[in-house]
C-alpha cells in the first residue's frame, strides 16, 4: 500500500496475495506476496514458466483452489472495493461466473462429459439470472452461435466436438453471462496454432462488446503481444517486473525477462542459436534466500544471495525486482 | 439402441443353454445316488434298479443331456421334483418372485445408504467422516450376515415384538431378512462410491463446475456423482446377481422359501431336476441384470450410449 498514484479504487486490486499448497508435510509457497491492479476493460498478461503460480492466483481470486491441500495465507483481491476473501461462500457464488468467470486451459476435461454442451451453458446461465428454463435455453442458443457453433448442437455431448469447440464452449460458459472480469488461464496452451488466433479473436471481439477486463495466463509472448496492455512476469510466486506492455517488451529490465526474450527465435535477427535461461525453476518448496532467481541469473552478486528484494520502480508504471538494474541495463545496452 | 438390446436378449439363449449343460455334467459327476436318498437305506436292489430305469439313470450321459435340453428348451417341460413330485415350473414360479423382492429390497438399502455414506466420505477425505464411513463399510464387510440376522430376530421380535421372525406373508417379513443380508452391499457401495468419486471430486469439470457458481451439493451430486455412477453400477449389478444366487443362508434362517434355499435342498438331495431348472433360472435371471447394468451405463454416459448406437462395437478411444 506505498503507492499513492491511484487515487480512485482501481476494478481489480491484487494485495501482498500469498498461497500456499500443503503436501506429504511439505509447505509449497506457490505465491509469496503478489500485488496486481487491473482497469475495466483492460487486459493484463500474466507471463511466467509452468508452476510459477500463474493459476494459483487466478483460482484465489475465484476461491476455488482445492479445499484440501490449499491455503490462502494473506492478502486481499478487491473487486471494485470489495474484498473478495471477506465474502460468505453464498455471496461467492454470485460472483463465481456472473461478475468473474475463468476460462481454463484443457478444454479437453474442462467440460462435464455426460452434460449436453447447451445445458453447461444454460446453467451458469439459470444460476445468476431470472426468467423461465426457455430463456436460459435461448440464451445459451445465442452463446452457440456467438462463439461459432450452430445453435442445433445445444443437445450434443462433449465428446461430439472437438478440441477447438470444446474451448469454444468453455469460452461461451465464461462469457454467458457478461462478466465484468475474465479470468483466461492459458486459453490457447493445448489448441494448435491456427485455431489459437481464432480463439484469441473470438475472446477479442467478445471482450470489445461488453467491455470485459481480461486476465490472461499464459507463458507465450506472442500473445502477449497480440492482446495485453500490462505485463506483470512472474517467477517463483513472485512478481518480478511488472509495467506496461511497451516498457516490458522494449526495455526489459529484469534479467528473467531477458531471458525470457532470449529464448524466443527471432524472425528478423540472424542469429542461429536460441538463449534458453540456464537451470530449473526452484523447488516452491525450497526457495532460494534473497532474489529468488539468483542462482540462475548471471548478473547475481553477493548482495542478491540474502535480505528481501523489492519491487523498485524503473519508470512511471515499471517495475522491477533487481538490485542491479543499472549493471544489467549497462551490458544489456 | 433396440438393436444393441435385441442382440443382447438372443445373446441369453447360448448362455442359458451352456449353463444347462455345465450343471447337468456337474450333477452327472456328483457323488450319491439319487435312487437311494429318494427310496431309502430300507430298499431293496430290485426297488433301487427300478427306481434307477424310472429316473433313466441308467441311459449313457449324452441321451440325457439331449433328453433334459430338448423337454426343457424345446417343449419348455420343467419336469417335476424327484423327491416331492411337485412341478418344478409351479415351485419356481411361486419361488422366484420372493427371492427377486428380498434381493430388490436388499439392493435399494445397500445402494441407498451406501452412496451417500461414499459421497460423504470421499467429501470429507481423510477427515472424521470419511474415518466413521470406511469404519461402518469395515463393519458392513465383516459381519456375518447369520449373526446379524439372529440379533435382529432376538431384538425387533424377541424383545420389541415389532416384526414377525420368520416366514411369508407381507413386506414386513421382508424388512428383517432384508436388513441382515444387505450389510455386504452397503460396505461394497460405499467403498466403491468413495473411490470413484475421489477420482472425480479432482477432475477439471469439477471445477468449471465451481467457477460457474454451482452450490456446493449440485456440484458434487450433479457434477460429480453422475460421472462417478459407472463403477458404482457395475459394483451394484454383480452385487444383485450374488444376492439372487446368495441369499440362501437369510432364506433359511428366515424361512423364506426362495431360489436359494429350492436349490440348495435340491443339491442336498441330488434333485437333478431341480438344480439343473434352478440354476439356469438364476443365469437368466444374472444376464437380465447384467443387461440393466449394460443399459444403465448408457443412460449414464452419453459416451457410452453412443457405442452402443454404432452397433455395440468397442472402439478403441482416442486419447
Amino acid at each position: 500500500m506505498s503507492e499513492q498514484k491511484m487515487e480512485t479504487e482501481p476494478f481489480l486490486q491484487i494485495e501482498d496475495l500469498a498461497v500456499e499448497y500443503y503436501s506429504d508435510g511439505k509447505v509449497i509457497s506457490a505465491v509469496n506476496g503478489v500485488s496486481l491492479r487491473l482497469e475495466k476493460g483492460k487486459t493484463l498478461g500474466l507471463v511466467g514458466e509452468t508452476g510459477a503460480g500463474k493459476t494459483t492466483i487466478a483460482k484465489s481470486i475465484l476461491r476455488i483452489l482445492p479445499d484440501v491441500g490449499a491455503k490462502i495465507t494473506g492478502g486481499e483481491v478487491k473487486l471494485e472495493g470489495k474484498d473478495l476473501f471477506k465474502l460468505s461462500e453464498v455471496e461467492m457464488r454470485k460472483i463465481r461466473g456472473n461478475n468473474i468467470s475463468m476460462i481454463f486451459q484443457d478444454p479437453m476435461t474442462a467440460l462435464n462429459p455426460v452434460q449436453t454442451v447447451g445445458d453447461q451453458i444454460a446453467e451458469v446461465v439459470r444460476l445468476h439470472s431470472k426468467g423461465e428454463k426457455h430463456d436460459f435455453v435461448k440464451r445459451a442458443e445465442e452463446m452457440l452461435e456467438m462463439v461459432g457453433i450452430p445453435a442445433e448442437r445445444y443437445h450434443e455431448y462433449p465428446h461430439q466436438f472437438s478440441g477447438g469447440m470444446k474451448q469454444r464452449v468453455v469460452i461461451a460458459i465464461a462469457l454467458a453471462c457478461n462478466p465484468d472480469l475474465l479470468l483466461a488461464d492459458e486459453p490457447t496452451t493445448a489448441l494448435d496454432v491456427t485455431i489459437q488466433a481464432q480463439v484469441l479473436d473470438l475472446i477479442a471481439d467478445l471482450r470489445k462488446k461488453y467491455n470485459t477486463a481480461m486476465l490472461l495466463i499464459t507463458h507465450d509472448m506472442g500473445v502477449v503481444a497480440q492482446t495485453c496492455d500490462d505485463v506483470a512476469v512472474i517467477y517463483a510466486g513472485k512478481i518480478i517486473e511488472y509495467g506496461s506492455k511497451e516498457q516490458i517488451f522494449d526495455h526489459p529490465a529484469h534479467p528473467y525477462t531477458i531471458g525470457l526474450f532470449g529464448a524466443i527465435p527471432s524472425m528478423s535477427g540472424d542469429e542461429e542459436w536460441l538463449h534458453p535461461i540456464d537451470g530449473l525453476p526452484p523447488e516452491p518448496f525450497n526457495l532460494p534466500k534473497g532474489c529468488t532467481f539468483h542462482p540462475r541469473c548471471p548478473y547475481a552478486t553477493e548482495a542478491c544471495r540474502g535480505g528481501t528484494i523489492d519491487m523498485r520502480r524503473t519508470a512511471d508504471g515499471h517495475q522491477c525486482r533487481c538490485i542491479n538494474i543499472d549493471t544489467v541495463k549497462k551490458q544489456e545496452g | 439402441m433396440a438393436r444393441y438390446v435385441l442382440k443382447r436378449l438372443l445373446w441369453m439363449i447360448p448362455i442359458a443353454l451352456g449353463v444347462a449343460v455345465l450343471v447337468f455334467t456337474l450333477m452327472c459327476f456328483c457323488p450319491g445316488d439319487p435312487a437311494e436318498i429318494i427310496l431309502g437305506s430300507t430298499a431293496t436292489q430290485e426297488n433301487l434298479a427300478a427306481k434307477r430305469e424310472e429316473l433313466g439313470l441308467n441311459d449313457p450321459y449324452i441321451i440325457r443331456l439331449g433328453t433334459f435340453l430338448s423337454d426343457t428348451f424345446i417343449h419348455f417341460d420343467l419336469g417335476e421334483s424327484w423327491i416331492t413330485g411337485a412341478s418344478v415350473k409351479e415351485a419356481i414360479a411361486e419361488r422366484l418372485p420372493r427371492t427377486l423382492l428380498l434381493s430388490i429390497i436388499q439392493l435399494i438399502i445397500s445402494f441407498g445408504i451406501g452412496i451417500p455414506l461414499g459421497v460423504m466420505a470421499a467429501v470429507n477425505q481423510n477427515k472424521w467422516q470419511d474415518n466413521l464411513c470406511m469404519a461402518l463399510a469395515l463393519i458392513g464387510i465383516s459381519i456375518p450376515n447369520f449373526w446379524l440376522a439372529l440379533l435382529l430376530v432376538i431384538l425387533f421380535s424377541v424383545k420389541l415384538n415389532l416384526l414377525p421372525a420368520m416366514g411369508i406373508g407381507g413386506i414386513e417379513y421382508y424388512i428383517l431378512p432384508a436388513l441382515a443380508g444387505c450389510t455386504n452391499g452397503i460396505a461394497a457401495g460405499a467403498r466403491q462410491t468413495r473411490s470413484s468419486m475421489l477420482d472425480v471430486i479432482r477432475s477439471d469439470y469439477i471445477t468449471t463446475a465451481r467457477a460457474k457458481g454451482v452450490p456446493e451439493w449440485q456440484v458434487i451430486v450433479k457434477h460429480g456423482l453422475k460421472n462417478g455412477l459407472i463403477p458404482i453400477i457395475t459394483v451394484m449389478g454383480t452385487h444383485f446377481g450374488k444376492m439372487l444366487g446368495g441369499t440362501m443362508v437369510i432364506e433359511t434362517i428366515f424361512a423364506i422359501p426362495g431360489m436359494g434355499q429350492y436349490i440348495i435342498n435340491g443339491v442336498n438331495n441330488r434333485d437333478y431336476q431341480v438344480v439343473q431348472v434352478g440354476s439356469i433360472f438364476l443365469a437368466i435371471a444374472f444376464s437380465f441384470c447384467m443387461l440393466a447394468v449394460d443399459l444403465l451405463y448408457a443412460a449414464v454416459d452419453p459416451r457410452i450410449r453412443a457405442r452402443y448406437a454404432k452397433g455395440g462395437k468397442r472402439r478403441a478411444k482416442k486419447a
